[in-house]
């Protein structure tokens, strides 16, 4: 298994979008402290969304999250779709005695990655953060009351991408099993990306009708939706009274649940692999 | 007894159709075996059947006495192949996409790896090329990556799907002058499919022909000359 691993490791690395994403971080941490360098002329300091150093990283991942769901379409269509179908991958079937390993290391290598470019991001926005924008000591969060210190704030940044984590892990559960139908790159592209848009959508469409459903079946609605949850549900999981967090983390386990297992089943028919 | 493959009644049933049905055939050491056949008549399929990427409906296969089914790690670890296409990762240089196949093999130490994957490069002619992207080879240069790759594991033999296929005169006889020295220097066996009779006269020691799923024919190759009659229906057979 730790072979398979290397493998894929290896191969990975050696495509260049990866290395784009590498040096794309920066670069986006750099200009979205630029941004709120701006932003806060009208700002309050004692508002939340007044960036400092200390707060600046869960402020920078915010619109980011959404590139990161992105890279993981792309991924996930060149790793499973672009090397079953062109047929890349036989060469690798040919050096194994059993299919699902090469499953597996491939989630590994792709969950590992992307925690690596998160954890990259995370660090960035601190540099970032640290170069152009205000340094306190003292500083509020979101749905919090009270201020917290720079090790505080850390460790409540720590969290945040976590969670952030989690939710894309969640939705690659989702993207894998269109990695292995789709037939095309094109079409796991799509398809990822028509998930996103739906996932978007429908929340706001659920909102004209809160007379009718309540607000209570709305929330629920809205959370269930992976975006949002990045959007609006991460803050909310992290605030003093956390409200709908056990809704949410079974949203998160329900991804992978239900479309990670067919995923699974669909491999072991062996015959869909050469 | 040196009996390298062992193919026995292998049946393939897709979709209430017969790809294959009942093919028995051995390839004994140090043989060339031909596995001749007109597009579409099954071979392709035999060799998925064969490398264990598929599942038969009905017989077995054995590597070196063991089953490509039960014992898959280590019939495989008996043989090299390319299967339908020679397909490499396009954006990474002929090493590097050796080194990758090298790293699946348990056996090789980090040390060993690197002078294996050399090795291979300067049997199959390519150490010149070896920092190019795959993306940039020929067909007859992927090919013999091909062989390099097959080669990688130390193989007693080597099944190759139709390697001639599209390549030009040149590429043809290096292709043929590797095989040739691999099977008479390295003791290799080789099972190598083709559409194509004259060409696979030439090397081929064995021949089994396949067509619509069934073996029609199988001896050696001079056998097949002396029966001129037969010749001409198998030319007939194989250009229909
Ligand atoms: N997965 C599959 N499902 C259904 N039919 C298939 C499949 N793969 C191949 N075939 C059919 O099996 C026959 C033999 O194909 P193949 O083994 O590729 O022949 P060859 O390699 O001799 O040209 C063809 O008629 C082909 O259409
Ligand atoms: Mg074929």
């Amino acid at each position: 298994m730790i072979h398979l691993l290397a493998a894929e490791w290896y191969r990975l690395w050696k495509r260049k979008l990866i290395w784009a994403m590498v040096l794309a971080l920066p670069l986006a941490a750099f200009a979205s402290a630029t941004y709120y360098q701006g932003a806060n002329a009208s700002v309050s300091p004692d508002l939340p969304q007044y960036a400092v150093v200390g707060n600046f990283p869960v402020l920078a991942i915010a619109e980011m999250i959404y590139f990161f769901d992105l890279l993981l379409i792309a991924l996930v269509a060149t790793i499973w779709t672009e090397e079953i179908r062109s047929g890349q991958l036989r060469m690798v079937l040919l050096r194994i005695s059993d299919f699902h390993r090469i499953w597996w290391a491939k989630i590994g290598v792709l969950l590992g990655t992307v925690l690596l470019l998160l954890l990259l991001y995370l660090g960035c926005s601190y540099v970032a953060g640290y170069f152009l924008l205000p340094h306190t000591e003292q500083f509020p969060l979101f749905y919090r009351a009270g201020q917290v210190g720079v090790w505080e704030g850390m460790w409540y940044n720590l969290q945040y991408y976590g969670i952030a984590y989690l939710t894309l892990v969640s939705f690659a559960g989702f993207l894998i099993l269109m990695g292995s139908i789709c037939r095309t790159v094109t079409g796991a592209l799509g398809a990822g990306m028509s998930f996103l848009l739906f996932s978007f959508m429908y929340p706001y469409v659920a909102g004209y009708f809160i007379p009718l459903i309540g607000e209570e079946v709305y929330q629920k609605i809205f959370f269930s939706s992976l975006p949002m949850i990045q959007w609006e549900g991460i803050v909310h999981l992290l605030s003093d009274h956390s409200t709908g967090a056990g809704w949410m983390v079974g949203i998160l386990l329900l991804y992978p649940l239900l479309f990670g297992l067919p995923a699974m089943l669909l491999l072991s028919r062996k015959d869909q692999w050469y | 007894m040196d009996r390298i493959l062992e193919v026995k009644g292998i049946t393939k049933k897709v979709r209430g159709r017969y790809l294959l049905q009942e093919v028995t055939f051995d390839v004994f050491l140090g043989e060339i075996c031909g596995l001749l056949g007109p597009n579409g008549a099954g071979k392709t399929t035999l060799i998925r059947l064969l490398t264990g990427l598929i599942r038969p409906t009905a017989g077995s296969i054995r590597v070196m006495g063991a089953d490509v089914q039960r014992e898959r790690g280590q019939a495989l670890r008996q043989m090299g192949a390319i299967v339908e296409n020679p397909v490499f990762f396009p954006y990474m240089s002929g090493r590097q996409n050796l080194i990758n196949l090298a790293l699946l093999d348990p056996h090789l130490t980090e040390a060993k790896r690197q002078s294996r994957v050399e090795e291979v490069l300067e049997v199959v002619g390519l150490a010149g090329r070896a920092d190019d992207k795959v993306g940039t080879y020929s067909l007859g240069m992927k090919q013999r990556l091909g062989i390099a790759q097959a080669l990688l594991g130390d193989p007693k033999v080597i099944i190759l799907d139709e390697p001639a296929n599209g390549l030009d005169p040149i590429g043809m006889r290096q292709l043929r002058e590797i095989i040739l020295k691999l099977n008479q220097e390295a003791g290799i066996t080789f099972l190598i499919s083709s559409h194509l009779l004259d060409e696979i006269q030439r090397i081929c020691t064995q021949l089994v022909v396949l067509n619509e799923g069934k073996v029609v024919w199988q001896g050696a190759t001079k056998e097949l000359a002396r029966e001129g009659e037969l010749e001409e229906a198998f030319v007939e057979l194989v250009s229909r």
